[in-house]
């Protein structure tokens, strides 16, 4: 299994890769302070996630909600079709801006 | 509140995959309570009352993922409230169905009484007094039920009125029961055949399930396992429905023709070519009309009544005067009365009603009252002249899967109107 991992790209850009599972997620919840940091939007590409689940989902939830109470927005793109689709399972698909395709 | 609008006369024509079935996924959700291991569910539909189930569980204690491939893993291994809160149990009625599996695993349960229904009154009384047939201690204060027991114990129960969830609820809380079980007039439904086998595979020993005695030998504990929830027959004769009703031809996949034998039946009945494989039913009306057809409610095997507004929407245009009679729920027309907004000719007498088919109807704003009678102004409205809106379809969004892409898939012209404010 490969680790969920934050890469950061430039200022305000973020890429998330790997598996996010139950498993891998937990330790990834505390990167919200990274993206907050600077108090203004993020953009993270979604691009390079291996395996989706609804942890996943309710850790984008968290970090939304982190970076909203430090003055920005989360800006969430290239999302998986899958991790979109648990995301309207879950009722919070236009929460984060993840629709299905 | 969204709603759909719906531009009537294209004849349906094409495929489309049947979901889970609601009503076999919700009790089997329940049930997970009772496993000491993780249990992994697919095929579970992503419904409204799918998700409050969740949450309910998760409230609990309870650990759900979804997985890539939507399926549905759940941990119960600590669960640590044992209560399912009015805030929730107010929106979905099946919330009761947590009663057994809370009581024949922890030995106590606080279940907020679910209120008024409204197609009809749907005590649970016989939820109530079965387990207090099995050693429960039973109060109702503060609109909650409390119960304990230290474990129960089988019983020989006999049940008044034929009641699925109350069936279900007392299967559940015998699996983990002392001794012996004996339902009789049990609901012969293929949901509770669904629960059943679900339960078997997780080590219970039921035997009987579809007919109208079942026999529980109760088990010391269940494991998890994987299961794969049963094809929704209401949805699939909803559709096949539509096909009859536009002249059209549909083929529902991933279904099974024996959970809809009376519906089948009736359809045949009202002129439809009906074929059926292992896993698919296929209707064909070759442009005809279809012949109007009496139908009578009753519990299974026989006519369903989730399924009689459906039917008063088909022979609302079909050739001929039919009668529909319901005597499961006592407030089971409302929908006839949105459809007399369409030109329907439907008089309503008592748990009778007389519809005589019209050449057409023609579209109008309706109204949703409930789930099975928003099926139906949908219905409705793909064969009414005009354009068609239904308000309140959070109704419909309770039991019906993603239903405007899968009419939008076989022709229909359909789509969602988002609106403001809160639905049910």
């Amino acid at each position: 299994m490969s680790t969920a991992r934050l890469h950061e790209l430039g200022p305000g850009r973020w890429r998330l890769e790997g598996e996010l599972t139950l498993d891998t997620v937990a330790p990834l919840a505390k990167e919200g302070t990274r993206l907050a940091a600077a108090g203004s939007d993020c953009e993270i590409d979604l691009g390079g996630i291996d395996q989706s689940s609804s942890a996943a989902v309710a850790l984008l939830l968290e970090w939304q909600g982190q970076v909203r109470r430090a003055g920005g927005r989360l800006l969430l793109h290239n999302a998986p079709d899958a991790l979109a689709r648990i995301a309207e399972f879950s009722n919070v698909d236009t929460l984060l801006g993840l629709q299905p395709a | 509140m969204d709603k759909l609008l719906i531009t009537g006369g294209n004849r349906l024509d094409g495929e489309v995959r049947a979901s889970g079935a609601k009503n076999a996924a919700l009790p089997i959700l329940a049930a997970t309570l009772m496993a000491e291991g993780e249990c992994v569910l697919s095929n579970v539909p992503h419904l409204r009352d799918i998700t409050t189930t969740m949450e309910l569980l998760g409230r609990m204690g309870v650990g759900l993922t979804v997985d890539e491939r939507m399926r549905i893993r759940v941990d119960a291994n600590h669960v640590t409230q044992r209560e399912a809160p009015y805030d929730l149990v107010k929106t979905m009625r099946a919330s009761i169905l947590v009663l057994g599996p809370l009581l024949a695993r922890f030995g106590e349960a606080a279940v907020s009484l679910p209120g008024g229904c409204a197609i009809g009154a749907r005590p649970v009384n016989l939820h109530i007094e079965g387990m207090r047939a099995m050693g429960a201690e039973i109060s109702v204060e503060n609109g909650y039920i409390q119960a304990r027991a230290d474990r129960l114990r089988g019983a020989h129960y006999n049940m008044d009125i034929v009641t699925v969830t109350g069936t279900e609820n007392l299967m559940m809380a015998a699996a983990l029961a002392d001794g012996r079980s004996v339902l009789e007039n049990a609901a012969r439904e293929p949901e509770v055949v669904d629960l059943a086998e679900f339960l078997n595979r997780m080590g219970a020993r039921i035997e009987g399930a579809g007919s109208d005695t079942i026999v529980i030998d109760g088990v010391e504990r269940l494991t998890g396992c994987d299961y794969s929830v049963l094809p929704d027959r209401i949805e699939t004769g909803t559709f096949l429905v539509a096909a009859a009703m536009t002249g059209g031809r549909v083929r529902v996949r991933d279904t099974r023709a024996d959970l809809l034998d009376a519906v089948l039946a009736k359809l045949r009945e009202c002129g439809a070519q009906v074929d059926s494989g292992a896993s698919w039913i296929e209707l064909d009306m070759r442009g005809k009309r279809p012949r109007s057809v009496n139908i009578h409610t009753a519990p299974h095997p026989a006519f369903p009544t989730d399924m009689q507004a459906q039917f008063c929407a088909l022979n609302s245009i079909a050739d001929g005067t039919a009668t529909v009679t319901e005597t499961v729920f006592e407030n089971r027309f409302m929908h006839a009365l949105e459809m007399q907004r369409m030109g329907a000719d439907i008089r309503i007498e008592g748990n009778l009603a007389i519809c005589r088919g019209v050449e057409r109807l023609t579209a109008a704003p309706v109204m949703a009252t409930d789930l099975r009678a928003s099926a139906s102004l949908v219905l409705a409205g793909l064969v009414a002249e005009g354009e068609t809106l239904i308000d309140r379809i959070y109704h419909i969004d309770r039991g019906y899967d993603n239903i405007e892409e899968k009419f939008s898939a076989l022709g229909a012209v359909i789509r969602r109107v988002h609106g403001a404010g809160v639905g049910g």
